[in-house]
């Protein structure tokens, strides 16, 4: 019986060496196309989002230009388009569709930057803690920081350094005293440079309501308007806020819009600032202020 | 015979010269093939993710351009008359304006200017500078703007043209002598008080171009409106 030749040779450490060579290089091209392939997941995310951002502007801009604006804190009627089931003016957030989120804030319900009621902004100064002459100071520098006379107001100084004209963003209003820059996140909440007509409390933020109220008049009103059952008389009811020539409990014509969309780890953020005129003649039924993404 | 044969195997231990010579050789072609082809593969490979590389960014860096340009809103300036117009320049290879949408600003707005570069092989470099509004306040025509910021958004390009639609009179656009707004390569909200109501970037790349086409506010002409009548008092 002969035994088997003993296997000797160099073929196995070959076979190693091209085995070795060709794992590197299969390992190299699996994760560069791995890591290709994640990154194009992304761009196809980020489009999908992009595309619901656009769809879920479309829908919020028609429903704006043709819902009847008084449902909105109501119920809305059986032949409300369906985003009115859904949505709110005073801006709390809301899920148009499992992949946007979408705010909206009538601008009737922040101050006004350019032109500040000074009853309703020293109010509100003095709930962030302003004592009454801070809060007078600060609304008197706010209106001379934007005239454009040289007739300084009785707490305040006029300068050549300040704006002399309206802000154009409600961020500009950082740059008019140092000393108030802790009061800006609350300033950018609550103010706006964009508004034609009338404060609207109905919209307004519950800390806007608590410095106009009290804030449990405040909360209650968030209460009955989250439940959307807050109509303009019973708003009055509970605040005892009355309309008049200051106020009017109606929607501006000016909305921010900010939409969320996400797609897995994809997300695309929109801030939009229309201004609708729906039934005026000879003007563009909608005008884009800004989009900002 | 069995006893015989087992301790002759034991003897046969290591490789001959012979052996090890063609062993050597044929390892070493085979080596050889096969650096060569790795390099090749990896050099192919790596122009290919060069070049995806390079789409990437640029589609990422086009998508901040269509926000930047969508971002414009109208902003007012004065001249050294107390003249109230609108920051917005606009030629046709150039564009300086305020955004909300800037690159480096966050929740400022952003005064930025595009411009081209022109590069030796003839292609245009789209440059992008920018200084936020956080520290600066533009309020008057003769300001001088030091932009913080500056980054080629775009390169190798073959075309870059700034066209604008609009009126070069606010009275034009509508009421008795309202006429049809024009396609113009160059508009002033300096000189002529108002903003494009609309305009487009075309941006040419080997013999392929996109249009970015932007629609800006309607009656910009209205922010001056408290500089006129006196209305910010």
């Amino acid at each position: 019986m002969k035994l088997p030749k003993r296997q000797t040779g160099i073929a196995l450490v070959q076979i190693i060496l091209i085995t070795s060579i060709m794992s590197v290089l299969a390992l190299y091209l699996t994760t560069t196309a791995r890591e290709q392939i994640t990154i194009s997941q992304w761009y196809s995310d980020k489009t999908q989002a992009y595309v619901k951002a656009k769809s879920a502007e479309s829908l919020i801009t028609f429903a704006l230009l043709t819902e009847p604006l008084t449902n909105v804190i109501e119920q809305p009627s059986a032949e409300s388009y369906y985003v009115a089931d859904k949505w709110n003016l005073y801006s709390k957030t809301f899920n148009l569709t499992p992949f946007v989120r979408i705010k909206i804030q009538d601008q009737g319900g922040l101050l006004h930057a350019n032109y500040p009621n000074p009853e309703f902004v020293t109010k509100f100064f003095a709930a962030q803690g302003l004592t009454e002459g801070q809060s007078r100071q600060l609304l008197d520098t706010l209106l001379d920081w934007q005239d454009i006379d040289t007739i300084a107001r009785p707490t305040s100084i006029e300068s050549e350094e300040y704006k002399n004209g309206p802000a154009a963003f409600v961020s500009e209003i950082a740059l008019i005293n140092e000393q108030y820059e802790h009061l800006m996140p609350m300033i950018k909440d609550n103010f706006t440079v964009h508004r034609s007509n009338n404060f609207n409390p109905l919209t307004a933020s519950v800390e806007l309501l608590s410095a106009l109220s009290t804030s449990s008049v405040a909360k209650e009103v968030e209460r009955l308007r989250n439940e959307r059952l807050l109509t303009p008389r019973l708003f009055e009811q509970v605040t005892g806020i009355k309309e008049d020539d200051r106020m009017y409990f109606f929607p501006s014509k000016f909305f921010s819009i900010s939409i969320i969309s996400e797609v897995n780890e994809s997300v695309v953020k929109k801030d939009i600032m229309l201004q609708i005129e729906p039934t005026a003649e000879n003007i563009h039924p909608l005008d884009v202020k800004y989009r900002k993404s | 015979m069995m006893k015989h044969q087992l301790t002759k195997a034991n003897t046969q231990v290591g490789f001959t010269l012979i052996e090890l010579l063609i062993a050597i050789s044929i390892l070493s072609m085979l080596m050889l093939t096969a650096s060569y082809s790795y390099s090749l593969i990896a050099n192919r490979w790596d122009r290919a993710l060069s070049s995806y590389d390079d789409i990437q960014i640029e589609a990422k860096n086009l998508n901040l351009l269509k926000d930047v340009l969508n971002g414009i809103q109208g902003y007012v300036v004065t001249d050294s008359n107390s003249q109230a117009s609108l920051f917005f320049i606009g030629h046709d290879d150039s564009l300086l304006s305020i955004t909300r949408s800037g690159l480096f600003s966050g929740e400022y707005g952003e005064i930025f200017r595009l411009s081209i570069e022109k590069k030796t092989d003839e292609t245009y470099s789209l440059v992008y500078q920018a200084t936020s509004t956080e520290k600066l306040l533009l309020t008057k025509t003769t300001q001088s703007i030091d932009f913080e910021h500056e980054v080629i958004l775009l390169s190798n390009l073959t075309q870059v043209d700034f066209n604008y639609f609009g009126w070069q009179d606010s009275e034009l656009k509508s009421g008795p002598q309202a006429q049809p707004g024009a396609w113009y390569n160059r508009f002033s909200g300096i000189d002529f008080k108002t903003l494009p109501t609309k305009y487009e970037l075309v941006l040419g790349k080997q013999n392929k171009s996109i249009r970015l086409p932007v629609t800006l506010e309607q009656r910009p002409e209205l922010l001056l409106s408290p500089y006129v009548s006196g209305e910010a008092e």
